[in-house]
């Protein structure tokens, strides 16, 4: 088989480890993210294990891309050291606030300036916005097919792949040509950890930097002036829990239980 | 000297703490059963993630990262659950062959880079490891090999590794010519020479069978398996002791002393008394304060010993230090942990009691505190400059 292109979308998100430092400023409304280390979006280290196991089967490169500020940089470097071939960092000032829609378009010109690339690989969902729609808006940018929920991935031959989609209840097995976009799901794979080899030769492997300049795009459709979802105001939620002792025979109190949690709609009307 | 590390030795931790996440935490069961199969498999996979391969230069197939990456990587492990791993032995392996050099070098290099070749010095006798000169395994030289006789004892993982490197007598320390330690040299022996075996397995404190007395019955080895030269065997088991052995079970017993940290941080947060977490109480608070001097100054004292070394200077004095405090260290750690934890301290399920136990069987590897203080006292009165790093062991022990 002739070997393969692969990028792969990955997003810096805080580390789940250390989401209890994070808080809300009550003036601004953000998210203060100060000293919370950050890592590679789950999902997308399940799409980067993937690129490098298609990789590992049929010779290729594997390009990982991220949208961020230069700190970005550690997990792309992670990603290096994980197996990817190269990575490019797209960060400017004016690439800041964006939403899904900016992000995709800034990612796909990024895309589209590295040149032939045969499959994008992503994570079906980030761990913190989980908005599940920077995949499909990728591959509409670019101009390809996409799938969602992927769960399996097995090249039929040379440019078809056979893919396993999750869907409502059960699944649906595609087949699709390459260039193709795929976001995944957890179940895909167990992702590696990088070894200590990994961790070395990472720093000889090419990392480039663009800025907006450098990949050609609309200034009005980039970073918050390119943002049609503009988030109105964040909030912390407040969980009132109170507690309620239901007393009387087993079965009198079995019977109050279900039809409070009929009235809570836990339990459907009709059993 | 710089205190920040280096981002490769940043990931070293990120990566072999999620290792340890993975791989050691979820298992734990297996390791307090001393499942050696489970152990092995282990060793198979640190191997692949390449933990054996710090101190290998990039040219020979290692990673060059050097002594503070491996100190990280096995505080670490060993906060994860603290034991000698296998991994050690490879590291001893790298040691003896890149002191000898030659075929030795050529059969065994490319095993000892998969992290599928383990090795253990083996120096100490009955009479203790540090009387070198109170010895009495001796090797004579006999046409083109040398043939060993003599017993050693207390050698770790002997039964697992494919050689050894033997501290034997080629001369009388008391002749002029071979005087004090030109009287001794070293050899590679491998686990199948006839006349070599292992007579019983040793129980320790913290593990069962892991340290083994050898017998050595007429073993002959060809020439080319002496390390260096005749009569020049300390300088080999001066730098494995120092390098491998006193820098890595540094390092292990930091690991006790992170573990005993992490594990009383989380306790005295989750532990209710008198309605509150006792991590509110002052009593607890100051022994969680202490394990974590002890914790910063341990790991200070490893890094400087490994920074000096990493830039070649002979530090004996720095790390006999960094040794001797970390010993102490993580036998108080323990201790403070397993005041915070109460009675839950000393059960089998929790982690105090467990760091308890490792901390004093490392008392005699690599040296007990008063051999410790020996070599930094020598280095006091021998006029070594502290900023600089020691240069005290020169003349030798």
């Amino acid at each position: 088989m002739k070997p393969i292109s692969i990028v792969v979308c990955i997003k810096p998100v805080p580390d789940s480890r250390h989401w209890e430092k994070i808080t809300l400023d009550p003036e601004t409304g953000l998210l203060r993210r100060e000293g919370i280390p950050i890592i590679i979006s789950p999902l997308d280290r399940n799409a980067l294990e993937e690129a490098l196991r298609i990789k590992e089967n049929r010779d290729g490169k594997v390009t990982v891309i991220s949208m961020g500020p230069p700190n970005t940089v550690e997990i792309l470097t992670s990603a290096l050291a994980m197996g990817a071939d190269a990575a490019v960092l797209l960060t400017d000032r004016t690439f800041a606030a964006a939403d899904t829609l900016a992000t995709a378009y800034a990612l796909a010109s990024g895309i589209r300036k590295l040149g032939e690339y045969d499959l994008v690989l992503l994570g079906n969902e980030s761990l913190d916005g989980s908005t599940g729609q920077v995949g499909p808006q990728v591959a509409e940018f670019l101009g390809i097919p996409h799938v969602t929920h992927v769960n399996k991935v097995n090249f039929i031959d040379e440019d078809t792949l056979q893919v396993k989609s999750r869907i409502e209840l059960g699944y649906m097995m595609i087949e699709v040509k390459i260039p193709v976009a795929l976001a995944v799901e957890k179940e895909i794979n167990e992702p590696r950890i990088p070894s200590l080899l990994g961790v070395v030769q990472a720093k000889e492997k090419p990392m480039s930097t663009w800025s907006a300049n450098d990949i050609g795009v609309d200034k009005a459709r980039i970073g918050l002036p390119g943002s049609p979802t503009q988030v109105a105001k964040v909030f912390a939620i407040e969980v009132k829990r109170r507690g309620e002792v239901l007393t009387g025979e087993p079965v009198e109190v079995t019977r109050k239980l279900i039809e409070k949690l009929r009235a809570e709609r836990v339990l459907p009307k009709v059993c | 000297m710089p205190f920040e590390l280096t981002p490769e030795e940043e990931m070293v931790r990120k990566v072999v703490r999620e290792f340890t996440e993975k791989e050691i935490i979820p298992h734990r069961r297996e390791l307090r059963a001393e499942n050696w199969d489970f152990v092995m498999q282990l060793a198979k996979k640190q191997a692949a993630a390449g933990f054996h391969l710090n101190l290998i230069p990039r040219q020979k197939g290692g990673t060059g990262l050097g002594q503070i990456a491996r100190s990280i990587t096995m505080e670490e492990i060993c906060a994860g659950w603290p034991l000698i791993y296998p991994l050690l032995g490879t590291e001893f392996a790298w040691c003896f062959v890149n002191a000898t050099g030659g075929e030795v070098e050529k059969k065994w290099m490319p095993g000892i880079v998969k992290g599928s070749i383990f090795a253990s010095p083996m120096i100490t006798e009955s009479s203790g490891g540090s009387d070198v000169l109170g010895f009495t395994t001796a090797a004579r030289k006999d046409g083109n090999s040398w043939v060993i006789n003599g017993r050693k004892c207390f050698i770790h993982h002997a039964h697992i590794s494919d050689f050894g490197m033997v501290l034997a007598k080629t001369g009388d320390p008391n002749d002029p010519a071979t005087k004090g330690v030109k009287a001794l040299s070293a050899f590679i022996v491998e686990k199948d020479m006839p006349g070599f075996r292992l007579v019983r397995g040793e129980n320790t404190l913290s593990e069962k069978a892991q340290t083994s007395e050898l017998v050595f019955d007429n073993v002959r080895v060809p020439e080319n398996y002496l390390v260096g030269e005749v009569g020049r065997g300390i300088a080999p088991v001066f730098t494995a002791v120092g390098d491998i052995g006193r820098l890595g079970i540094t390092a292990m017993l930091n690991g006790c002393i992170l573990g005993s940290y992490q594990c009383s941080v989380k306790f005295a947060k989750e532990r209710v008394l008198y309605g509150k977490p006792i991590s509110t109480l002052q009593a607890i608070q100051w022994r969680i304060a202490d394990i974590l001097i002890d914790l910063e100054t341990s790991r200070a004292l490893a890094y400087r010993a490994g920074w000096l070394r990493n830039k070649g200077i002979r530090c004996d004095a720095e790390q006999a230090v960094a040794k001797y405090f970390a010993t102490q260290a993580a036998h108080r750690c323990a201790l403070h942990a397993i005041n915070i934890h109460g009675a839950y301290g000393v059960l089998e399920e929790y982690m105090p009691q467990v760091y308890y136990r490792f901390a004093p069987p490392m008392i005699g590897a690599g040296g007990t505190d008063e051999i410790l203080k020996q070599i930094m006292a020598r280095a006091a009165l021998e006029g070594a400059d502290p900023v600089i790093g020691s240069k005290a062991a020169e003349s030798g022990l």
